[in-house]
């Protein structure tokens, strides 16, 4: 009998209660073992419109939670002796959870619901580990051009999520219009999208798969714990850019899909060249991604069949080289291990193969390719050569091999043969040995942009508002004076008055009274006769 | 039904006055007793037909239900809280009497069909809470408490004098055109403390005794956005222009939160931003405007009460107010966590809330950008409080039990009530 998609959905989120109470991830193997099984054999469908399970959603179902399994039952090992693992699992199943609503969600606001769950949970992991934890931290401490290079858990955390809340405010109002242009929440239902939402959709999908400008956030994301990068880089978060482009790719218009195609090149560029002059491997590997993640963007409306294929195979081969370069950090307790265990290595040259398209899996990532992209997979080669063969090497397996030694091994089980000409790639191992410039291990100066530029910019608004404010706030608060002044002209006033008619004009009555009082009778007589002369003249003028 | 309500009032506003003597208790069970009401009473009660003003009418129709219940379970949760933050103020037990009394004016707030009895039920929101400022507030308590009392009096007199020119009182028939229907909105408006007539809002919020602040700044303001949501209907407002009006005050009230160092203020800036995107969701057309105000008013009402009681616990046991003198524990990182997690709207109730007002945005670039930076801005300095409170560095808090789990349970709610989103999505 099929499982409820909906009881899948909820078991996940509620597997993030259940771990940060338990504190080891048992949930999170329970859960995502069953969802594999359910959408691998078992059967899953939809109880309501709210989300689908077609062939898109049923692929990306089985690829996310056989990742996140794997991934789960490393850091068992990884983990193990960490300090907050309570907050760990929970943020770790929340972004499981958010990442697989997401993808099923056919409802507009379940979507963004998983959206904005994926944003959070990544805030949330980065946070892992303590400022003062050196293993939390990015960059060597040096300054350049006004820039510490150096980033603790806190501020890699702050990038993360200033930057992915762009992206989501953009979905947002995009979806909003898109929504109301079709009059249904329903994605499924909707046709062409205006130009206005076809960007706004576009610019989300940008920021959550760190295509250019906004990639930096995806180096010092590498703050997190490496089980944090392996999920986020591999079929999570940045994953969620091009699958929404995937899941609109029918009402997105062919210039977004030249849009995408030319930031995705330039990202792929960017990530690849980057890449090749990092000294830290979970950077390295960070910039790896950015570069297929703009190979998928480039693809995601052009050849969504091609951009799907990439997402599996990178999703495997990237789960794989963060956990097998996480097994040397464990094993060395340093960021930049001298070297490495040779299970990871030999893992990490079969996810190589995969990335360049030479295991099964990479061949099918490789089937539609255009031969241009070699040149991609030529600086794949330079940049994950350079962790194999300029690395020592230390003959130790151990447990925590098996979770990314059984993932590797995933990708030699598809039914396609690889096309020998890729392996003209394997060449670009020779630029492991190139020393590479500075400014790409400055990233290419963006950090710059993200960390003096656009808060010097900020800065300025909020200064400018602020001060107006205060200004108007003073001048409302000095309306107090203006309200005493009044107060004592009313009582000044009313004094005046009060004296005028209570002192000044009984004291006038009675002068008078006295002073008539004093006159003779003749005096009246006297008066009375000038008045009634004055009368009777003014009478004769008026007649006459 | 109209007996039910009478008893329910008579016992509610006894048990608040019998909190004079009873304390705490006799307050709780003050405000449960108007919570029962709204459990099994009627849902449209006619009182009485008063001349000139009309029939004095009351209902709890299910539009209103989740403005009175939020209100009503955030004034229990608050006056739970209470206790050891007022033996910290060395408060006397009276005050729990008009806490109580402010809580009960919410439920009549809303809860009139009369917009002259609207505003008695404001006017004893004001009172009561400017008796509490007054005699338990911060800094310069006396001018801030008067400072409040003047502004919240002029929003509730312009929407009186607006309410009597359109010469009906009755919130069904309400048509007000030109200078009737501006004074309405703009009592309103200056009541939540929107853009222009904050200037109030920061100095009440952030010097009320911090229990009322959790009360003060999450419900009183953001009941007005229902009378504006409900009353749109009838009257000649330019609801385009009060939606980005409301983004324009979410983006300003945003950068004000940057200006502070007192958590308190950056709070009570924060709610003007909120204010705005309720005023944005209270003028959208059709039923997402009912869903965005109802859902951010729920969302902003508990993650905010929550936001002010992790403060009241910092006041308590660090006796600082400071943001970078604050330190976390375990149980404080929690809090601090989901609270502004939950007031940012990056996820829970308040993302849903959010989701509604972008589907109220007119088809203009203008428009779609000041809505990104509303939404961007409104997101953004929760993150970057919370970083500062983070990096202000780990300490021991101590949190005391009654006053921790309070907090926690307002700022678990944003996420508890997502189990309600099968009825939610439309």
């Amino acid at each position: 009998m099929a499982t409820p998609l909906e009881y899948i959905l909820a078991a996940a989120f509620l597997a993030s209660l259940a771990d940060l109470a338990l504190r080891r991830g048992v949930a999170a193997l329970a859960v995502s073992a069953y969802a594999l099984y359910a959408s691998a054999l078992g059967g899953a469908s939809p109880l309501t419109n709210f989300v689908k399970f077609g062939e898109l959603e049923r692929g990306l179902f089985i690829f996310i939670s056989g990742v996140y399994f794997a991934i789960s039952a490393y850091s068992h090992f990884y983990m193990r002796h960490a300090e907050r693992r309570g907050w760990f699992w929970a943020w770790m199943d929340l972004f499981y959870a958010s990442m697989l609503t997401f993808v099923a969600a056919d409802h507009y606001v379940l979507l963004i619901l998983g959206w904005g769950g994926l944003d959070v949970a990544s805030w949330g992991l980065i946070l892992t580990y303590r400022d003062d934890d050196e293993m939390g931290h990015v960059g060597h401490g040096d300054r350049k051009w006004g820039l510490l290079w150096l980033w603790t858990p806190s501020a890699s955390a702050l990038r993360a999520i200033l930057t992915v809340e762009l992206g989501s405010a953009s979905l947002l109002a995009g979806m909003g219009l898109a929504s109301a242009a079709y009059n249904t929440p329903y994605i499924s239902h909707w046709g062409a999208l205006g130009e206005l939402p076809t960007a706004l959709i576009l610019l989300a999908a940008f920021v959550k798969s760190a295509q250019l400008p906004f990639t930096d956030w995806l180096m010092t994301a590498m703050s997190a714990p490496t089980p944090v990068s392996a999920l986020l880089h591999s079929s999570t978060m940045v994953k969620a850019g091009p699958i929404l482009l995937l899941k609109l790719h029918g009402a997105l218009s062919p210039a977004a899909a030249s849009v995408a195609f030319a930031v995705g090149v330039a990202t792929a560029l960017y990530g690849g060249l980057v890449a090749l002059g990092q000294r830290e491997p979970k950077v390295l590997l960070a910039a790896s991604t950015a570069s297929y993640l703009g190979l998928i963007t480039a693809y995601a409306l052009k050849n969504p069949e091609e951009a799907l294929w990439l997402i599996y195979a990178h999703g495997v081969a990237k789960a794989t080289l963060f956990m097998a370069v996480g097994h040397a950090i464990h094993e060395a307790h340093s960021r930049v291990p001298e070297a490495y265990p040779l299970s990871s290595k030999i893992a990490m040259g079969i996810a190589l193969l995969t990335l360049v398209g030479l295991t099964p899996l990479g061949a099918l990532a490789k089937a539609h390719a255009e031969l241009w992209t070699l040149a991609f997979s030529a600086l794949t080669a330079g940049y994950v050569g350079r962790l194999i063969l300029r690395t020592a090497t230390v003959n130790a397996f151990g447990a925590m091999a098996a979770p990314y030694a059984a993932l590797v091994a995933s990708s030699l089980f598809f039914p396609q043969l690889p096309n020998p000409l890729w392996a003209v790639a394997l060449l670009g191992a020779a630029l492991a040995y190139a020393p590479p410039p500075e400014a790409l291990a400055r990233r290419l100066w963006l950090p710059w942009l993200f960390d003096v530029a656009s808060p010097r910019v900020f800065g300025y608004v909020k200064s400018f508002v602020v001060r107006a404010d205060g200004l108007l706030d003073k001048i409302m608060l000095r309306t107090q004076e203006l309200w005493h002044a009044a107060v004592v002209v009313v009582t000044v006033a009313d004094h005046v008055v009060d004296i005028a008619l209570h002192d000044g004009l009984t004291e006038a009555v009675r002068r008078m009274s006295r002073a008539v009082s004093a006159r003779n009778f003749d005096y009246y007589l006297y008066v009375a006769g000038v008045g009634v002369g004055a009368l009777l003249l003014l009478v004769l003028i008026w007649t006459w | 039904m109209s007996e039910l309500f009478v008893l329910a009032t008579v016992a509610a506003t006894a048990l608040a006055l019998a909190a004079v003597r009873l304390g705490v208790w006799a307050g709780l069970a003050s405000i449960a007793a108007m919570f029962a009401y709204l459990a099994v009473g009627g849902r449209q009660v006619l009182l009485k037909d008063v001349p000139y003003i009309g029939d004095v009418a009351l209902s709890a129709t299910p539009d209103k239900l989740p403005f009175i219940a939020v209100s009503l379970v955030l004034g229990l949760l608050v006056t739970a809280y209470a206790p050891r933050y007022l033996h910290h103020l060395r408060a006397d037990r009276w005050y729990y009497a008009v806490n109580s009394l402010y809580v009960l004016s919410f439920a009549w707030i809303v809860m009139f069909e009369n917009l002259a009895f609207v505003f008695l039920a404001l006017e004893l929101s004001i009172i009561t809470s400017f008796l509490l400022i007054w005699y338990f507030g911060y800094g310069n308590r006396r001018v801030v408490a008067l400072l409040y009392f003047i502004w919240a009096q002029v929003g509730s007199i312009l929407f009186l004098v607006g309410a009597a020119m359109a010469q009906s009182f009755d919130a069904a028939a309400f048509k007000a055109y030109g200078t009737a229907a501006l004074l309405v909105l703009v009592g309103l408006l200056v009541k939540m403390g929107t853009l222009g007539v904050h200037f109030w809002l920061p100095y009440a919020h952030a010097e009320a005794p911090t229990p009322l602040s959790a009360l003060l700044s999450p419900v009183h303001v953001g009941l007005m956005a229902y009378w504006i949501w409900r009353l749109k209907a009838g009257a000649d407002w330019p609801l385009e222009a009060l939606y980005l009006y409301g983004l324009l005050t979410a983006i300003y009230g945003s950068l004000l939160v940057f200006r502070e160092v007192d958590i308190k203020r950056a709070l009570a800036d924060s709610t003007i931003a909120n204010m705005g995107l309720l005023a944005a969701a209270a003028s959208i057309r059709g039923d997402f405007g009912y869903w965005a105000t109802a859902l951010l008013f729920t969302a902003h009402a508990f993650a905010k009460a929550a936001g002010f009681m992790l403060s009241g616990i910092y006041i308590v046991q660090l006796h600082t107010r400071q943001i970078d003198q604050l330190a976390w524990d375990r149980k404080m990182l929690a809090l601090g966590v989901l609270a502004f997690v939950a007031l940012s709207g990056v996820f829970g109730l308040g993302l849903v809330g959010k989701i509604y007002v972008a589907l109220g945005v007119p088809h203009s670039t203008t428009a779609v950008g000041l809505l990104i930076a509303a939404l961007f801005s409104t997101a953004l300095y929760n993150f970057y409080l919370f970083n500062r409170v983070y990096r202000a560095g780990a300490g021991e808090v101590k949190a005391p039990g009654d006053m921790y789990y309070a907090s926690l349970a307002s700022a678990a709610m944003p996420y508890v009530l997502l189990a309600a989103l099968p009825w939610l999505l439309h």
